[in-house]
């Protein structure tokens, strides 16, 4: 049989309504509060007119990834190694591997990505993919403006992630 | 010889004490303490160590230097050490020069993630590296073969596929080249290394430099996943083990069962998957419209197959062959028999011995297994050719005869692979298998050997031999001989000639006994399912019924209306192409399961079923030893294929048989109820190495009693040339339809070829290359000619292949041959 | 056309650590070198018998590849595929088993040399305490424009008693001094027998007995 007198927890209570303490309880915390709201009445809003005006990221900032290619060449840094794959928590990466020919050269190895997809609905933005990547070929852009009307529109394909981001979101300055 | 008896020893392995079998290897006595020691070159299916790679260095306590654990047996008392300080900076070292010349290229390497050098340098390795120089560079990927890639800059020199080439496959074709730091792995004079069994050293290779042609950077190993099943292309099934991406099969690596396949696998099993996934494959149900096959919809399709043989009911043969599980040939027995009231249905191509005789050659007692092969004191390979048969069998015959001083006696009627392993080698006339068989009996019981061996055109001195071999090499003597031996009109004699060997050299014993190779990948699963003539599950008793051959002649004389093929083209694999031909034209309906429509089908077939692939097929079949095996689902159905069993099943409810089958596994469970020496076994047994079903107690429910001798028949005389030649055929290993639809194998397809000895050639004007035409009583087929110096002369051999079955028929033949 | 068909170039090192044979892929058309048929395979009557003799004194015959080898390369000039093809049917190996033979020991030539000449310099103990290596950079400076002359030093030939000594097309010369050298090679050029006076094979047996009988 269950006893409920064993484990009593002692409330300790604030002061009790009427006298100086009810008077403290009424206007006291009250004031304080308007104390704060006051200060800043004169420093103006600081809403962000969010999609008019948009935040900058830091430098860092993990946002939509970016495949690269070589300035000079051309080529795709990705060989389709699938290590980003293998690193990636969220199961969000896929790559098809298929081997280079000589007419038919897409990167710099023996194998490229014939396929690369990013699920950006299932992606963490934890960056694994980038810090797995043998050939710095994947890395985290500042894009995060991701949203879409369909699911599957959200499977960045390659060309996707290879084609030039509209860069839409702000760097933060240096010392900002 | 006789398999060893395995004594233990106790040693201490890093301070505690470990049991482990005397004269194993200190890597494979450690494993017994868990206690790992890397290794590169060690793989003890290669036979003794080599101590190449240095890896495996330890420490062993009265020994001053290092000793490699891989070639250092273990022995009672032993004290080692593998963890010491001197041990870690040996393998410290040698990881670090294996990984001087190793290009850095793990991200595109087709190994990288299921590679030893990665884990042994995570594992063992230093991290870093003193070597500062530039790394040697190669042109890369090259081609060894068509089917084999070689990157020689990550080759670590471990020997393994030289030591397999020349030690297993004994093809001698890979070598290593040159010496010292200038060694490489080559082959002579730029030649491809093409071999039955050459795909296994990709599978050897520690490293990414033997890779697959056909899996080159198809996935990662955390892309895939690895799916256990049985491969069913020919009698050997091995265990396997599916690789499946994106539910296609990717590749096929062996599943290692040292009592089936001892894990190595020939290039048809590991290549051939890729028919799983041709564009060639019927995926959807077919009714002939208008001369041409359609695809319509299962319905239909059920509807018009049932209509036609219930139409013909009592008038049905059928088939069965190749890949067909037990299940389905049980299913198929039952919809002949009991809803269509038929009991011609046959799983060989010819006629066999009768119901008395096949079981007694059955019988459990009589039974060898796969690894007796190998530890038998003599094993004679009668009337087959393994290479071709069941490939596998032929890596076991060897590693007997080189590891184990088995002795091997051949006696074919063409020459053998295996002849430069034989102590003898008989040869007799293409089928004359009976006989040779009645020489070699009265050779044993000391009667006249000349005149039987007349009869088969072998000489009586080789067959005295080879008895006086059988019968002084010791008491385990295994029988490894071809189906075909006991096909045709002569059968049956034939099958009392064997079984009158048999007990002249007494192999109702353990480690002795006969395996048969059959002709089709599940013969003999088929046979025990009851898909014979006059032979139910079992081999119950059943009502006689017609043959394959009679099936045939029936159906062209109009006595029977439609043909039942399960998942076979008589026309292509059976003999008398011609007649089959007729057969199938003349005949009202024939329903075939097909993955590839052969050129009967196209031709003939009325419906036509989608049959699924090996990869997707769920049910059992039985080895040519009497082991049950499980089939697996790797991947799903692609397409409108639907379950075999299931199609049977559907095709029988609308001819007015109703069985219940729910589900794949209450097919196998009627299977087992159905026939009484699988009585008792379930799936659950079968899961992972399956389960031989003479060694268990249901086994007697097949026992025959002993054969006693019997006096044979004068065997007829095999006919004598003449200016004609004898006609002797085989099928090559690569005459099949997988390999013709499988892109990486197509290269190997069996063309049509006869062999012809030097002296036939020169008296006929031929040479090698030359276009021929081979030909008896009218028919003949077109072929190029290889002179071999080991035919026999007065006998071709004819590849069956491309329509070489127009010529072979169940008797001896005789053959012209002109150039065309 | 995949990369396995393409001729690429590598970039290679300075240093050049190219090892010959290791960038060659195979030709994918051609049949695999299993054991040449002899019904197929034409073999001189004399280097059949020749090859049979050594084979027929080793229980094992693949012991006789090395004899059979250098009686082929007698013949052939070198070890060319033709060659090997020739032992390999008569010895029932393959052809890669005699390759990789072929390939280890130094003295069995993998290319076609027509028309050479080999200088052996013996450069071992007995012949390097007596001067050869004065006598080997002597034949490397006179043979240096030779093309046809190929000198290289070589250990222990087996006749210390001349020492130093060289073996000129398998002809032993010497006691030898760094002036032979020019001898030597105008010798080999013009044809001649080579320092007839000093072959080891004219000299006088040392045994008086023996020299009397």
């Amino acid at each position: 049989m269950r006893r409920y007198d064993e484990d009593v927890v002692e409330v300790v209570r604030g002061p009790q309504p009427g006298g100086a303490g009810g008077v403290y309880r009424a206007f006291g915390e009250t004031l304080r509060g308007l104390k704060t709201t006051f200060a800043r009445i004169l420093e103006g809003p600081v809403t962000v007119q969010y999609p008019e005006e948009k935040v900058p990221v830091y430098p860092r900032f993990r946002g939509r990834h970016k495949l690269h290619r070589f300035e000079d060449t051309g080529l795709e840094k990705c060989v389709g190694c699938s290590l980003c794959a293998a690193a990636c928590p969220a199961d969000c990466i896929r790559v098809v591997a298929a081997e280079n020919t000589p007419e038919h050269r897409i990167s710099a190895g023996e194998r490229y990505a014939a396929v690369y997809e990013i699920n950006m609905s299932r992606c963490i933005f934890c960056g694994y993919c980038e810090v797995a990547c043998p050939f710095d070929a994947i890395t985290m852009g500042h894009d995060y403006e991701l949203s879409d009307y369909n699911r599957s529109d959200l499977v960045f394909t390659k060309e996707m992630l290879l084609a030039e981001p509209l860069e839409r979101t702000p760097l933060r300055a240096e010392g900002e | 010889m006789p398999r060893p008896e395995v004594r233990m020893v106790t040693l201490t392995i890093d301070g505690r004490e470990v049991e482990a079998p005397e004269n194993s290897m200190l890597v494979d006595g450690a494993k017994h303490g868990d206690v790992e020691i890397p290794v590169f070159c060690y793989e003890p299916k290669l036979g003794p160590p080599v101590g190449a790679c240095r890896m495996c260095l330890v420490e062993v306590e009265g020994i001053p230097k290092l000793q490699t654990a891989c070639s250092t047996p273990v022995k009672d008392g032993m004290v080692v050490h593998t963890q010491t300080e001197r041990v870690r900076k040996a393998q410290e070292a040698v990881v670090e020069f294996l990984l001087i010349n190793h290009p850095l290229d793990c991200p595109v390497c087709d190994k990288g993630g299921e590679c030893p050098l990665q884990d042994i340098s995570y594992g063992w390795g230093g991290g870093t590296s003193r070597f500062i120089e530039p790394k040697r560079h190669f042109r890369k990927p090259l081609a060894l073969s068509p089917l084999v890639a070689i990157d020689r800059e990550r080759c670590i020199l471990c020997y393994r596929c030289v030591r397999y080439s020349q030690e297993i496959a004994e093809d001698y074709q890979l070598v290593l080249l040159e010496r010292g730091a200038h060694s490489y792995v080559g082959t002579f004079d730029s030649t491809p290394y093409v071999a039955p069994f050459a795909g296994n050293i990709i599978e050897l290779c520690p490293v990414g430099a033997l890779t697959s042609r056909a899996y080159r950077f198809r996935a990662r190993p955390w892309d895939i996943e690895a799916a256990g099943s049985i491969c069913t292309l020919c009698p050997a099934q091995c265990n396997i083990s599916f690789t499946v991406r994106d539910d296609r099969v990717l590749r096929v690596m062996a599943r290692d069962n040292p009592d089936v396949d001892d894990g190595w696998l020939c290039d048809k099993g590991r290549f051939a998957y890729q028919a799983v996934h041709a564009d060639e494959r019927v995926v959807e149900p077919m009714v002939r419209e208008g001369g041409t096959l359609r695809p319509v919809s299962w319905e239909r399709a059920l509807d018009e197959a049932a209509a036609a043989l219930s139409r013909a009911r009592g008038r049905v043969g059928a088939l069965a062959g190749d890949g067909a599980t037990n299940e389905e040939g049980y299913l198929l027995g039952r919809l002949l028999r009991e809803a269509l009231d038929c009991n011609d249905l046959d799983s060989r191509v010819a006629r066999g011995p009768s119901r008395e005789t096949a079981r007694a050659l059955s019988a459990p007692a009589l039974g060898a297994t796969v690894p007796d092969v190998e530890f038998a004191h003599a094993v004679l390979v009668l009337d087959c050719e393994p290479m071709d048969d069941m490939p596998i069998l032929d890596l076991r015959i060897r590693k007997g005869v080189r590891r184990h001083g088995m002795r091997l006696v051949v006696a074919t009627s063409r020459p053998s692979s295996l002849d430069p392993n034989a102590a003898v080698s008989v040869r007799f006339a293409p089928g004359a298998g009976e006989a040779f068989l009645a020489a070699l009996d009265a050779a044993l019981a000391g009667g006249d050997v000349d005149s039987a061996a007349g009869a088969a055109g072998a000489d009586p001195a080789a067959v005295r031999e080879l008895a006086r071999l059988l019968r002084e090499a010791g008491d385990d003597v295994v029988v490894v001989w071809g189906e075909r031996l006991t096909g045709g009109p002569r059968g049956e004699q034939a099958a009392r000639a064997l079984l009158n060997v048999c007990a002249r050299l007494n192999l109702r014993r353990d480690g002795a006994g006969l395996l048969e190779i059959p002709s089709s990948a599940n013969g003999r699963g088929l046979r025990e399912a009851g898909v014979l003539p006059g032979a139910g599950p079992g081999w119950s008793e059943a009502a006689d019924g017609r043959d394959a051959a009679g099936i045939a002649r029936a159906l062209a004389g109009g006595e029977l209306g439609a043909l039942y093929l399960l998942r076979t083209d008589p026309v292509r694999t059976h003999p008398d192409r011609t007649v089959w031909s007729a057969a199938l034209a003349r005949a009202n309906a024939v329903i075939a399961h097909a993955s590839v429509l052969t050129e009967g089908l196209l031709e003939h077939a009325t419906v036509v079923f989608p049959a699924e692939s090996y990869a997707e097929k769920e049910g059992t079949v039985t080895h040519p030893d009497g082991r049950v095996q499980r089939l697996r689902p790797a991947i799903g159905r692609p397409g409108g294929v639907r379950a075999e069993w299931q199609v049977l099943a559907d095709v029988a409810r609308r001819a007015g048989l109703e069985i219940a089958l729910p589900t794949g596994a209450a097919a196998t469970k009627l299977l087992f109820e159905a026939v009484p020496f699988y009585a008792g076994l379930s799936l659950v047994d079968l899961a992972a190495d399956g389960v031989r079903w003479p060694e268990r107690d249901a086994a007697s429910a097949l026992d025959a009693p002993a054969w006693e001798p019997v006096e044979l028949e004068r065997p007829p005389a095999a006919p004598s040339p003449n200016g004609a030649l004898r006609l002797g055929t085989f099928r090559p290993i690569w005459a099949a339809p997988e390999v013709e639809v499988s892109p990486a194998l197509r290269f190997l397809s069996a063309r049509a070829r006869v062999e012809l000895s030097p002296g036939d050639a020169r008296r006929l004007g031929l040479a090698s290359g030359a276009r021929v035409h081979v030909s008896h009583d009218g028919t003949g087929v077109a072929a190029e000619v290889v002179v071999r110096s080991d035919v026999p002369a007065g006998s071709a051999f004819l590849h069956e292949a491309q329509g070489a079955n127009a010529l072979s028929s169940g008797e001896p033949r005789l053959v012209e041959v002109r150039p065309a | 056309m995949s990369a396995f068909e393409a001729e690429q170039s590598v970039p290679r090192f300075a240093h050049g650590s190219r090892v010959p044979g290791w960038d060659d892929a195979v030709d994918v058309n051609k049949d695999p070198a299993s054991i040449p048929d002899p019904a197929t395979t034409a073999v001189p009557d004399d280097l059949r018998a020749e090859i049979e003799e050594h084979m027929s004194r080793y229980p094992d015959r693949r012991s006789a590849a090395i004899p059979a080898l250098r009686a082929a390369q007698r013949r052939h000039g070198w070890c060319s595929p033709q060659a090997i093809d020739q032992v390999a049917s008569v010895m029932r190996v393959t052809p890669g088993y005699l390759a990789s033979i072929a390939t280890f020991y130094d003295m069995t030539e993998n290319e076609p040399r027509p028309d050479h000449h080999d200088v052996f310099v013996c450069t071992n103990i007995s012949c390097s305490l007596l001067g050869a290596p004065d006598v080997f950079a002597a034949f490397q400076e006179v043979a240096s424009d030779e093309d046809r002359i190929h000198v290289r030093s070589f250990e222990c030939l087996g006749a210390c008693d001349i020492a130093p000594m060289a073996s000129v097309d398998g002809v032993y010369v010497g006691p030898l001094e760094p002036r032979d050298a020019q001898t030597v090679v105008d010798d080999i050029k013009a044809g001649r027998p080579v320092l007839e006076d000093r072959q080891l094979a004219r000299r006088p047996v040392a045994d008086e007995e023996a020299r009397g009988a």
